[in-house]
């Protein structure tokens, strides 16, 4: 149960005690401030701004340029988009990039001039994108036969694919396939597997399998717990989760992991760490959908928040949509990209918004003041 | 690009760390201080502490351990930063030089991990075998000590407890054992483990102890033969070595929690232990001798020795001293005694080390008056809370003063007296006068052979018992016994004197352009010398260049015409050197004085201007001429000794104390306003004073030890937080929070006093007509506020209660104290004027703070008015948060509460109107506003600037730095640049683009100035501690803003004209090359941007600090730094030498 009691020596609950005291003890006014400055802001969420699909395609996917207040949004007409956060002119840039629905969009910090998407349906690949900024176009670099892909974290040379159980890794500059991690009788078989690197690539753990990069073998196999997410890694330690099961890679060479903690609130989720490592982001996923990605239960307009250090829910936001398809998180963590299907009842239609919310801002503090009246006690 | 200079006024005196050991030699006791990112060394002598060295180290001090490896005679030590800088540092001694040499060195972050909470653990194994560190949850890093190893490489262990409160290694272990606190979701346990460095890994250890004290927070390892180890609780004391256990619970350690400890004895059968209400306990392990001779710890025992300062080091030096650091208060150097004292304490107090830090909050006033600001800071907490008023410059303390106009020199005189100065002789235009001083009284008297009829122009004690008196007209020797002229000299020509100085055995006069000089005997004068130079004598003088000695070898000179400064030989008028001074003002006063070995030749010009030369002792070589300028009067210069050291007073409209510090001359301002004439006088009953003289007055005052900043403490025993100054009703207001259990006493000892608030010459309580608001205190009223939480039993819980002290600007006694609501905390204090009303208003925003919830939901502004001795409320709003910040808005005022920024209006029936509002902010913690402008910065998204409509009534948003940035305190520097600190201990400057294309580009803040200043930065106040100079242009620094840090340091930021930046910048890079960083750390590293997320080049910031270590260099270092350089001399580049270079940078020191 969070929080825990706190000592006396630990920072106070209310924050306006925490900042007095952090004027004393710096920087966080105690020992677990940094943890009550997290939860403080990250339990609270704003709607900013959106991006309606004024085409009416259908939106799919999001994703942040991770050098500049921009986002790439994926639709199921095959194209992706771009806009710009704070212009004022609501233009914006497209093109047609698949033939089919683009579900996933990839960026990444260590080269913020790539991008990777991926498609579903008839056809499903990938295509590697380069992203001129200054006089904004998207180009095609090459496709390549794989559901995901994702790059290094220390080094744009390297990114890696993902197609069923099998993972690969290329050469980002040639699009060479360099190794292939895949053992028959090890594996899994999640529905939605998505092979990553570790922080320091020097693992990747696919279809709940790790493998040594440097030897191309497979060093040990996790449970499986779920039908569905194949899991990830930590981005700011040595541990992996696996669907609600957080299990840290003890000294892996010689085989020794542990389950350390279990989240069963995590089950069937789909979460996604923020770039700081510090805190995660969870929406459920169906287990009963059969890869249809408009069939979600009602969970699905639920996002919610956990600290990645202590694994304790900070937040749990409804979204007033019928479904969630999308989050993507801005390179400061500051703002989030949800892409959200509501179903208009009467019409028996949808409207896809890619909405930005502001993370640590209160909704609608305006409401506050105008009912001065009105004295909210609680 | 932001071109600003940046430096430390006063260094940290906040204690952070401390060892103690034989570094420096194997024979010395030393203590080594860390504060902050400064090491101080010092010798444990039988007189007290000496310093040896201070040393500054390119990061945050995080561990600092000595330690002796097999085959060493002395201690090494290990030292880590903040940034994971790691150094085995070796201190080597050569005579009176003392080096600092890095052994080895290293960085040992981590690219991913997740730093600890609980803060940088480092321990070094007994044996000296290897350093462990937690530094990373979950990771324990391990640097194997091997000898002769320049590289510290160090590897982790992975382990199971992730979150480690404390580790220690144990004694006596074959292999490195180390035992820890962790918690788990039970509880907390101790557990050790064998670190096998073949392995790199943990294996089992010989014991473990599950479910310890659940507040259980710190081991004290015990030395053999007892082994084990101390775990200190907040309830409980417990030794446990595997076999043995004991475990008590004292009723004194519950009172507070204990926050560190002293091992005493060698055998580890005594430490010290302190708490965070600063009280000292002894806790004493008694020993049991079985038949085997083996021995055991049989019981423990804690011993109340007395209430000292809230130590956060306390480290045992030798016979019962022991230096207590201190984070929240002054540090003390204590002794203890075998037997209690009156008050029933066994601790004594033998020194007090001044500690500014934390500081909170804080003021730039200037209380006298004469353009000189002083700083007044909210400094420490709880009972070590206090305001400190600091000020530069050195203070005269008016003893006495007489109405005497037109006074045109003194001189204090002993007649037939041996210790004390018994007369004063006073000078006029066409008379002389002589006051008798006994006691305190001053009255006229007559001294038998004194010319009181002509103007003076010397008077003197000198050898044979005589006195000297050298009118316009004649040299007069006046016998002191039995009294009576002894001898006069007249101009053989009968031609006026115009000019005279003499020495207690020799006599020079001028008379236009001829020189006299003379010899006192017993009874006579012998002339000795006669020469005529070139030009009519403006000043001179014949000071002995020694203490000791009697009579000057040189004669100093300065002329009229030529505007030069010459030395002649005594007695034959050798000229030994001719210095043209350049320029058309004339020399008004020239001195011969020795400062710290060094002699100096100083030469005062009729336009408050000084210059100073080095002055060879023997051949009267003149040399590194310096020029600066102390006024903008004549300046008159006299030497007086204080504290045994010599200084000079230079008399001038803008007074000043010349004095050496580190070989260096320092100027440091007076605090009086102007100065003709001085004299230093030592009667009994005026002893070792001063004597001064304006145009209308004669004063008496006795000088402040000579140092560059003055403190004065002003003890609060309770918090200070915030501080306003309300010059009408000369006025200080203070919010202070005390806790209700201070009146807690520990057994046999006297009871400790109260806090400010309640000491107060008048009190009242807090009263509200907000309906609802009473309820609402009411009902938060039963929940502690806090650092307490739920999960604490009543016993625990402490009541916050927050003030508003108003004191007394001239003594700083506490007028009144009103109390607030219950659980009502003031957050922000103003003193301003509202709307058309000119009534001073002290107002205070608050918030109810209930230790459950996660914000406050509500708080009021109060605004009250002081007047002759009364305080009242004149009216109060409600607001829906916290009121963090609070700006005076063009007669409006200007709030921040919680995450908006709103704007009152104060309306004719004296009531707060919210007129408008802005909402873009997380938290807008800190509010400054210029003209219509306001500057908003957020807990985490940087800084935003609003501009205010009138017409519309509304704030519209200018422009944002769109990074992210963890605010702790802003500036506005001018209507583009914006300063702010942030708390991972950066400073930066961001610009407005008014002139960008777009709209996107002009709604953007740049980032042109980024710089880690290794201080968390509370506070930023607009302000000088230096007098500035009407007329002197030395440096082309703009602006100054003051800046006050956790730690206690005072900062200072201008700003520069980019072509000095860009010179600046040059001798920075150059330094760099030539001053090498103890531990090996980059200039450049050390100075980058650095938050948990991203770490960036240093940019748009001079070090200063860096920049004045120039001035410590040898010559040769200073010439390697010199070559090359370039200096622009106004109209051409050339060649820049040592002393252009010292002459910049000594007046850039003067800054502050």
């Amino acid at each position: 149960r969070c929080p825990e009691p706190l000592g006396k020596a630990c920072a106070a609950y209310n924050i306006s005690s925490r900042l007095f005291d952090r004027q004393l003890r710096p920087p966080y006014g105690g020992p677990k401030g940094q943890s009550l400055n997290r939860r403080y802001i990250h339990s609270k969420l704003c709607a900013l701004t959106s991006f309606r699909d004024g085409a009416g395609d259908g939106l799919a996917c999001c994703a942040f340029d991770c050098a500049a207040d921009n986002i790439f949004i994926g639709a199921f007409s095959g194209d992706i988009r771009f806009y710009s956060l704070y212009s004022p002119q609501p233009d914006f840039y497209s093109t047609v990039c698949h033939s089919s629905p683009v579900i996933h969009i990839s960026t990444s910090p260590v080269n913020p001039d790539i991008l990777f998407t991926s498609t579903w349906g008839a056809t499903q690949n990938c295509a590697l994108w380069s992203f001129n900024r200054s006089n904004i176009d998207v180009k095609l670099l090459y496709r390549f036969d794989e559901y995901t892909a994702n790059l290094a974290n220390q080094n744009h040379d390297r990114f890696i694919g993902t197609k069923e159980m099998v993972a690969k890794i290329y050469d980002t500059g040639t699009g060479n396939v360099i190794q292939t991690m895949y053992d028959e009788v090890k594996a899994n078989g999640y529905k939605y597997n998505e092979a990553t690197f570790n922080p320091t690539d020097d693992l990747v753990l696919n279809d709940g399998n790790l493998w040594d990069v440097r030897s191309n073998k497979l060093i040990y196999k996790f449970d499986k717990f779920n039908q569905y997410t194949s899991g990830c890694f930590h981005p700011r330690g040595l541990e992996v989760v696996i669907n609600s099961e957080i299990a840290s890679l003890k000294n892996w060479d010689i085989r020794t992991f542990r389950l350390l903690n279990t989240i069963p609130a995590l089950d069937q989720c789909q979460i996604m760490f923020n770039h700081s490592g510090d805190v995660i982001y969870a929406i459920r996923v169906d287990d009963e959908s059969q890869g249809d990605i408009y069939t979600r239960r009602d969970y699905a307009s639920t996002l919610r928040t956990y600290d990645a250090f202590n694994y304790c829910n900070i937040g749990t936001f409804d979204l007033k949509t019928s479904s969630i398809f999308d989050v993507a998180i801005n390179r400061d963590d500051t703002l989030l990209g949800i892409i959200e299907n509501t179903t208009q009842l009467e019409a028996d239609s949808e409207e896809a918004f890619c909405r930005i919310y502001e993370v640590g801002k209160n909704r609608e503090p305006e409401d506050q003041v105008e009912d001065d009246d009105d004295n909210p006690q609680n | 690009m932001a071109y600003n200079y940046v430096v430390t006024a006063h260094k940290p005196t906040c204690v952070t760390n401390g060892v103690t050991g034989n570094f420096t030699s194997p024979n010395d006791l030393n203590l080594i201080i860390a504060k902050n990112t400064r090491l101080e060394i010092y010798v444990v002598t039988p007189e007290g502490l000496r310093p040896v060295k201070e040393i500054m180290i390119y990061g945050r001090i995080s561990v600092i351990e000595l330690f002796r490896p097999p085959g060493e005679k002395k201690d090494i030590m290990f030292l880590l930063t903040h940034r994971f800088n790691a150094m085995i540092l070796e201190c080597q001694v050569d005579g009176d030089n003392i080096e600092i040499i890095t052994r080895a060195h290293g960085n040992v972050q981590d690219r991913i991990g997740r730093l600890s909470e609980t803060g940088i653990l480092g321990i070094i194994d007994p044996e000296c075998r290897l350093i462990g560190l937690r530094l990373y949850d979950g990771l324990v890093k391990v640097i194997p000590l091997e000898k002769d190893n320049k590289e510290l490489v160090a590897f982790n262990i992975r382990v199971e407890e992730l979150y480690i409160i404390d580790m220690a290694f144990l004694y006596g272990c074959q292999t490195p054992t180390v035992a820890l606190i962790y918690q788990d979701q039970s509880g907390r346990h101790v557990k050790t483990y064998e670190i096998s460095l073949r392995e790199k890994n943990f294996q089992k250890g010989p014991w473990k102890q599950e479910n310890v004290e659940t507040m259980a927070a710190m081991l004290i390892p015990v030395p053999e033969p007892f082994g084990g180890c101390v775990i200190l609780g907040q309830e409980s004391i417990t030794y446990h070595n595997g076999d043995n256990y004991i475990a008590i619970a004292p009723a004194q350690i519950k009172l507070s929690p204990i926050n560190c400890y002293g091992k005493v004895d060698a055998n580890g059968s005594r430490y010290l232990l302190g708490n965070l209400a600063g009280d000292l306990f002894m806790l004493i392990l008694e020993k049991e001798e079985k038949m085997d001779g083996t021995v055991l710890v049989k019981d423990l025992k804690v011993e109340t020795l007395g209430v000292t300062t809230i130590p956060e080091k306390i480290l045992y030096l030798d016979n019962g001293v022991v230096f207590l650091g201190s984070h929240l208060g002054d540090s003390q150097l204590v002794k203890l005694n075998s037997k209690r004292d009156a008050s029933g304490s066994y601790v004594q107090v033998m020194e007090t080390f001044v500690n500014l830090g934390p500081i909170v909050d804080m003021v730039v006033v200037d209380l006298e008056k004469q353009g000189q600001g002083q700083l007044v800071t909210c400094s420490g907490a709880f009972k070590e809370g206090s305001l400190r008023i600091t000020r530069n410059g050195i203070g005269i303390n008016e003893q006495a003063s007489i109405d005497l106009p037109g006074i045109k020199g003194i001189w204090p005189l002993h007649v037939n007296s041996d210790k004390f100065d018994n007369m004063m002789v006073m000078s006029f235009v066409g008379q002389s006068r002589i006051l008798q001083l006994s006691g305190e009284e001053v009255e006229e008297t007559e001294l038998p052979g004194f010319d009181g009829d002509n103007q003076t122009f010397v008077c003197d004690n000198v050898c044979f018992n005589q006195i000297l008196q050298i009118t316009q007209v004649s040299v007069r020797l006046i016998s002191c016994s039995p009294g009576g002229l002894a001898e006069e000299w007249r101009h053989p020509q009968g031609k006026n004197i115009s000019l005279a100085c003499c020495n207690s055995t020799q006599i020079v006069l001028a008379a236009s352009c001829e020189l006299f000089y003379f010899e006192i005997q017993e009874g006579k004068v012998v002339q000795k010398g006669h020469t005529v130079v070139e030009h009519e004598v403006a000043c001179l003088d014949i000071s002995p260049l020694k203490e000791s000695q009697t009579r000057s070898e040189f004669l100093a000179v300065g002329l009229w015409t030529d505007i030069s400064a010459r030395l002649f030989k005594l007695p034959d008028f050798e000229s030994l050197h001719v210095e043209m001074l350049g320029g058309e003002i004339i020399p008004r006063s020239i001195l011969m004085a020795s400062f710290e070995g060094t002699s100096y030749l100083l030469c005062a010009l009729g336009d408050g201007s000084l210059f100073y030369f080095q002055l060879h002792p023997e051949t009267g070589h003149l040399s590194e001429k310096k020029k600066v300028t102390l006024g903008t009067q004549p300046t008159i210069l006299k030497t007086f000794r204080s504290m045994s050291t010599t200084n000079v007073f230079a008399c001038s409209d803008r007074p000043t104390v010349i004095y050496s510090s580190n070989h260096k001359l320092v100027f440091s301002n007076v605090n009086l306003k102007e100065v003709n004439h001085m004299c230093p006088l030592n009667s009994d009953g005026y002893p070792d004073s001063l004597a001064l003289a304006n145009d209308t007055t004669l004063m008496i005052g006795t000088i402040d030890e000579i140092q560059k900043l003055h403190i004065r403490t002003i003890p609060l025993r309770e918090t200070p937080r915030r501080i306003a100054y309300q010059e009408p009703t000369q006025t200080f207001g203070i919010i202070s929070c005390r806790l209700d259990n201070w009146e807690r006493n520990l057994p046999g000892m006297e009871a400790v006093l109260p806090p400010a608030s309640l000491t107060a010459l008048n009190t009242s309580q807090a009263t509200s007509k907000l309906p609802g608001l009473g309820s609402s205190a009411g009902a938060a009223g039963g929940t502690s506020t806090g650092a307490n939480s739920a999960g604490d039993q009543a016993g625990g819980e402490e009541q916050e209660i927050f003030s508003l002290l108003i004191l007394r600007q001239s003594t700083f006694e506490v007028l009144h104290a009103h109390t607030l609501l219950p659980n009502e905390n003031a957050l922000s204090l103003i003193s301003t004027t509202l709307g058309e009303d000119s009534t001073p208003y002290y107002v205070v925003g608050t918030a109810f703070v209930n230790g459950e919830d996660p914000e406050p939901k509500s708080g009021r502004i109060i605004v009250f008015h002081y007047n002759e001795g009364k305080l009242t409320m004149v009216a109060e709003k409600e607001i829906k948060g916290a009121a963090y910040s609070m700006v005076s808005f063009n007669t409006k005022l200007l709030v921040s509460v919680n995450s908006t920024v709103r704007l009152f209006e104060w309306t004719s029936d004296k009531e707060l109107r919210l007129e408008c509002s802005h909402f873009n902010n997380l938290l807008a913690l800190y509010l400054k506003s210029k003209g219509d402008f306001v500057l908003v910065a957020d807990i985490m998204r940087s800084i935003t600037l609003l501009s205010y409509k009138p017409l519309q009534d509304a704030f519209e948003e200018i422009a944002r730095d769109g990074n992210v940035k963890w605010m702790s305190a802003v500036e506005i520097l001018d209507d583009d640049n914006f300063l702010g600190g942030d708390i991972s201990h950066n400073l930066f400057v961001c610009q407005k683009d008014s002139a960008a294309t777009t709209d996107e580009e002009r709604s953007q803040m740049q980032e042109v100035g980024l710089y880690h200043l290794g201080e968390m930065i509370n506070v930023f106040r607009h302000g000088s501690l230096v007098m500035h100079h009407a007329g002197e242009n030395t440096t082309p620094l703009q602006g100054s803003v003051l800046f006050g840090t956790v730690n206690g340091a005072v900062g200072m930021v201008a700003q520069l004209p980019q072509e000095f930046y860009t010179f600046l910048h040059e001798i920075q890079n150059r330094l760099n090359k030539v001053i090498k960083s103890v531990g090996k750390i980059e200039h450049s590293f050390w100075r980058s941007f650095y938050t948990d997320q991203k770490c960036d080049h240093s940019m748009g910031f001079i070090d200063g600090d860096l920049l004045e270590s120039f001035l410590d260099l040898s010559r040769d270092k200073m010439q390697e730094v010199v070559a090359g350089l370039q200096i622009d001399d106004g109209d051409r580049k050339r060649d820049a030498t040592v002393e252009d270079l010292v002459k910049t940078i000594e007046e850039l020191t003067r800054i502050h």
